[in-house]
């Protein structure tokens, strides 16, 4: 009956201990200041998110009480905080006008860590304080979830947790201790985040009381109107745009990498703009969008968008299908609501236009200009047009003019006369962007009565392994133009012929050219081959690059991107069936939850004696004679096992003894400063006895 | 300082071919504990224990007990000195440094709690005065176990304030031709340590390590002694403490700094056998064997 119980009674003795009373220490000022220096960090990273006016408040509430721990002074009357708090409110009102939003809510949130941060007396306050930072830093991913941010996250939430530790110790303890503490914690909850990323259900709808994404932020966009200089100044955005992953053995070459986004049909002066779509494109949408197959396009691929208030998604041109978005007739897709966040979407592309979209071109709108020729390019519009026999011949010309007069691709252009600034670039400046030609030329088309239009979007991208995954940066924007020829719109890009390598070998290469002084010099093609073709140190730095970059993109396709239907798509691969998915998810929250309890009261149950190192090693020494028959009995000491297998192996006498002596001294000796390296000494000796080879 | 080793090679040439016997007393000795050596009479009881307080080199009293013996026989007694017309108190035989008993069973019980209680304090009271023995002081008590008419069996109590339990038995064939031959050592024992180097070894004793790993072997065989239903009771803490003291003297005689399992495990039947009595009144030494054998050791 006694013996029965035993185990239950080493049970109950192990459980953990009832809640008791809050320790009665204060806080040490040593780890007073490291939570100080943790809030300094979340303020001064405040800075690059939320309003300046609140970022500077909290800055000043968190000065204040740091300057309160080093003096040691008594903190401010209630009143004063009272006056602080209701200023807080008020400002974060004044600023946002309201609560609605991320950036509103973080601001509250940082100012609510100073103010409680100032207030705090008690250990229980210092507690609060951490439990808010662990808050601040996860609220940091709605702004940012890269791989660097994750690591910085990982690496706060250690150090409040070391913090927390400290703080509820009476005594002081290391910094080293508490951190490696710490990063154990840390390293035991991770693969239940991660299992709780993966299963724990994600919500499809919208939640009124979430914070709506608001659209004051910086996320980046195309401009919706063309002016010429503009794109030349986003040529050193090296921000990302969109990464790009061709699904199959089909790639399109660099050349081929037009990423349409959006066409600029009204023209005005030397600027375009783009047309809002009317219902009638919609409905034009709608049509094509039954037809649309994802498999008919010469080149399939998966879109990972980065975050863009922009509402004309990039595909390549020419679209034959899109996943997301509206397709409407000038090829561009729209999307009514632009996202929250990060998004994917797929596309199937090919290199000629679907005829699908020919739809009677209405001519009149697109011969309007309000630039008008002064005399000289009259003169060579007469030109062109004379004795030409179709529009496809004008074209021609046009573009051979471009190709042989000195015209120059620069990323600083210089600006053009106000009055007259197509007269200008064309005759005297000759010296531009992209949007400079394909302006001008689109321009030049219409008054010769070709319908044409300006196209808006990138142009290539950074290829990482061999193509098949391209990165598009806002520095790859390009501009080109398309005209409406033999019933077909074409593109033509007149930049191609002014600057061959920005076409062929991207933004990249350009830069780089000019960044060298050698754009358009006679070094171009040497420069371009050690760029395109990098050896020794460039070679394994690029190789590094490539691999950030895929790991980048991963990254994104795999945790960024993991939404409602990701998580249905993951379900379903493991064999549960789309409609239960939300029940299934729940079952298997609750029977996760219950495992994990039991496995907790499992581990609570009284076994076998741990064993030392010393012992574990000792027993690989022990079981070498394990083929031989030999067997240590239980209560057998090794002095008296090493007796016995001593006799049967008298040979390896000397080598016995000498285990089983150093084994005494590691586990019954006292050797305190020596034990490590006699235990790896012992180690060596034990890993090295073997009974098949000759002492 | 002669080696210990000097002490053995005397002590074995007077005890023939019992050199585990004769190392244990010396190891009971140096751990500062008294010793009971058990057994029929004529096999060396007493030769061994003349021996040992011989070579140890401290003054030694012999007393033979029987049933008429007195407390004050062995304590001493408060007698009239009629020339100083004072009282003094003239010391028994207990003041001295070690001590045989001899068949110390046929004394009465009043005669053994006497000599038990100074054996456990180091000290007697005599009309309400503490008076300390000599340090060391040692008992070596001998009995005859088989002889039970007249005899009073020592309670377990009193048991227990033994170390050890020695028996000797019978010689081996080898040994008892060359005792008939007289070849053994009779006569010109001579002292091998100085009292101060005995205090000395008695002190190093003290400085052998026990680590943690062999204080759990000892506990675990000292919780299973009193949780295995064998026993009428299991050790006390008091035995447990001696035979880890018993284990580092072993170490010690040894020429070894720390105690290892194998001293605990040798030492059981000697230091723990004689304070066990089991349920069923059969032999505690085997019972005490099964114990230890299932107790593992790594």
């Amino acid at each position: 009956m006694i013996k029965l119980s035993n185990p239950l009674k080493q049970l109950l003795a192990k459980l953990p201990p009832m809640p008791s009373q809050p320790p009665a220490h204060d806080a040490r000022r040593g780890t007073l200041l490291q939570l100080a220096t943790l809030i300094g960090i979340a303020v001064l990273f405040h800075f690059s998110i939320a309003n300046l006016l609140i970022a500077l408040f909290a800055l000043a509430i968190f000065a204040l009480k740091t300057l309160i721990i080093f003096r040691k002074s008594s903190i401010p009357p209630r009143f004063i905080m009272m006056i602080l708090t209701i200023a807080s409110l008020g400002m974060v009102i004044y600023v946002y006008g309201g609560w609605n939003g991320q950036r509103a809510g973080i601001s509250f949130l940082i100012l609510l860590v100073a103010l409680k941060f100032l207030e705090s007396q008690t250990l229980r306050d210092y507690y609060i304080v951490c439990l808010l930072l662990y808050f601040l830093a996860a609220s940091s991913f709605l702004f940012n979830s890269s791989i660097p941010n994750i690591i910085i996250v990982v690496a706060y939430t250690l150090a409040t947790t070391s913090i927390l530790f400290q703080i509820s110790n009476p005594t002081k303890v290391p910094l080293k201790t508490t951190l490696s503490m710490s990063a154990t914690m840390v390293a035991k909850a991770l693969p239940l985040a991660i299992i709780l990323f993966f299963f724990f259900p994600r919500i499809h709808a919208d939640f009124g009381f979430l914070p709506s994404f608001d659209t004051s932020g910086n996320a980046a966009s195309l401009s919706d109107s063309l002016v010429a200089g503009e794109m030349a100044s986003s040529a050193f955005n090296n921000e990302l745009a969109f990464r790009v992953a061709f699904k199959g053995s089909n790639i399109p070459n660099q050349s081929q990498l037009y990423w349409r986004a959006k066409t600029m049909p009204l023209e005005r002066n030397f600027q375009w703009e783009v047309a809002e779509p009317t219902t009638r494109d919609f409905a034009v949408a709608a049509d094509t969008k039954k037809t649309a197959n994802l498999d008919s396009g010469e080149w399939r691929y998966d879109i990972l968008h980065e975050k863009s208030t922009d509402k004309y998604l990039p595909y390549l041109d020419y679209i034959s299908a899109a996943s997301k978005g509206k397709t409407l007739p000038d090829y561009s897709v729209y999307l009514v609501r632009p996202e929250a966040s990060a998004f994917s979407y797929e596309g199937s592309s090919s290199a000629n236009s679907a005829a699908s979209f020919a739809k009677p071109v209405d001519r009149d709108s697109l011969l309007q200009l309000q630039s008008k020729p002064n005399a000289k390019l009259q003169l060579l519009l007469e030109q062109w047009r004379e004795g030409a026999e179709n529009d496809a011949q004008i074209v021609q010309r046009v573009y051979h003019y471009f190709e042989n007069t000195p015209f120059e691709y620069s990323l600083l252009p210089p600006a053009l006369d106000e009055f007259d600034p197509l007269g200008d670039f064309m005759l005297n400046i000759r010296v531009g962007y992209c949007e400079h030609y394909a302006s001008a030329f689109t321009i030049i088309m219409r008054m010769l009565g070709i319908p044409s239009r300006v196209v808006v979007g990138y142009q290539g991208g950074t290829q990482v392994n061999g193509g098949k995954f391209i990165e598009v940066r806002y520095s790859d924007a390009h501009a080109w133009s398309e005209v409406w020829v033999n019933g077909l719109w074409q593109r033509v890009d007149p930049t191609a012929t002014i600057s061959p390598e920005r076409i062929n070998f991207g933004m990249d290469a350009l830069i780089e050219l000019w960044d060298s002084g050698l754009l358009g010099s006679n070094n171009t093609g040497r420069a371009l081959s050690n760029l395109l073709d990098p050896k020794g140190l460039s070679k394994v730095f690029r190789n590094l690059q490539d691999t950030w970059k895929n790991a980048g993109y991963q990254w994104n396709k795999w945790v960024v991107n993991y939404d409602f239907k990701a998580q249905r798509r993951l379900l379903e691969k493991l064999g549960v069936d789309q409609r239960n998915s939300v029940a299934a998810l729940v079952t298997i929250m609750i029977v996760g939850a219950f495992t994990l309890l039991l496995f907790y009261f499992w581990r609570l149950i009284p076994r076998g004696l741990k064993r030392s190192d010393a012992q574990v090693q000792y027993l690989r020494f022990i079981k070498k004679f394990k083929r031989y028959r030999i067997e240590k009995t239980n209560s057998e000491t090794p002095k008296e096992f090493a007796t016995r297998v001593s006799s049967r192996f008298p040979e390896y006498a000397n080598q016995i003894d000498s285990i089983t002596q150093n084994y005494y001294a590691l586990r019954y000796g006292n050797l305190n400063n020596e034990s490590v390296a006699a235990f790896s000494s012992f180690k060596v000796q034990v890993r090295q006895f073997n009974l098949k080879r000759k002492p | 300082m002669k080696t210990l080793d000097t002490l053995f090679e005397q002590l074995n040439s007077i005890i023939l071919g019992k050199p585990l016997v004769t190392k244990l007393a010396v190891v009971c000795l140096l751990a500062r504990g008294h010793l009971l050596i058990e057994d029929i009479p004529g096999v060396g009881k007493t030769t061994l224990s003349h021996a040992l307080a011989a070579l140890f080199g401290l003054p030694y009293k012999r007393v033979q007990f029987t049933s008429d013996l007195l407390p004050t026989d062995i304590i001493g007694m408060t007698i009239f000195d009629m020339e100083t017309k004072k009282f003094h108190f003239k010391k028994g035989p207990l003041f001295t440094s070690i001590l045989l008993a001899d068949e110390i069973n046929r004394a009465t019980p009043k005669t053994q709690s006497a000599l038990l209680q100074a054996m456990e304090e180091q000290q007697v009271s005599i009309e309400g005065k503490q008076i300390a023995l000599n340090n060391p002081f040692f008992v070596i008590a001998t009995q005859n176990p088989l002889e039970q008419s007249g005899t009073f069996p020592l309670p377990e109590s009193q048991l227990d304030r033994f170390l050890m339990r020695l028996s000797l038995g019978y010689p081996s064939e080898k040994f008892e031709k060359q005792l008939l031959l007289g070849q053994n050592k009779k006569t010109n024992i001579d002292p091998v340590f100085s009292p101060g180097e005995v205090a000395q070894m008695i002190s190093a004793v003290k400085l052998v390590h026990a680590s943690d790993a062999v204080v759990d072997y000892l506990q675990t065989l000292l919780a299973r002694t009193r949780d295995s239903g064998e026993f009428i009771t299991g050790l006390s803490p008091r035995a447990g403490l001696q035979w880890l003291q018993a284990a580092k003297a072993l170490a010690y005689v040894e020429g070894r700094d720390t105690v290892l399992p194998d001293d605990i495990k040798l030492l059981a039947s000697y230091t723990a056998a004689h304070r066990l009595h089991c349920n069923d009144g059969s032999n505690s030494i085997d019972a005490l064997e099964r114990i230890v054998s299932s107790v593992e050791v790594l």
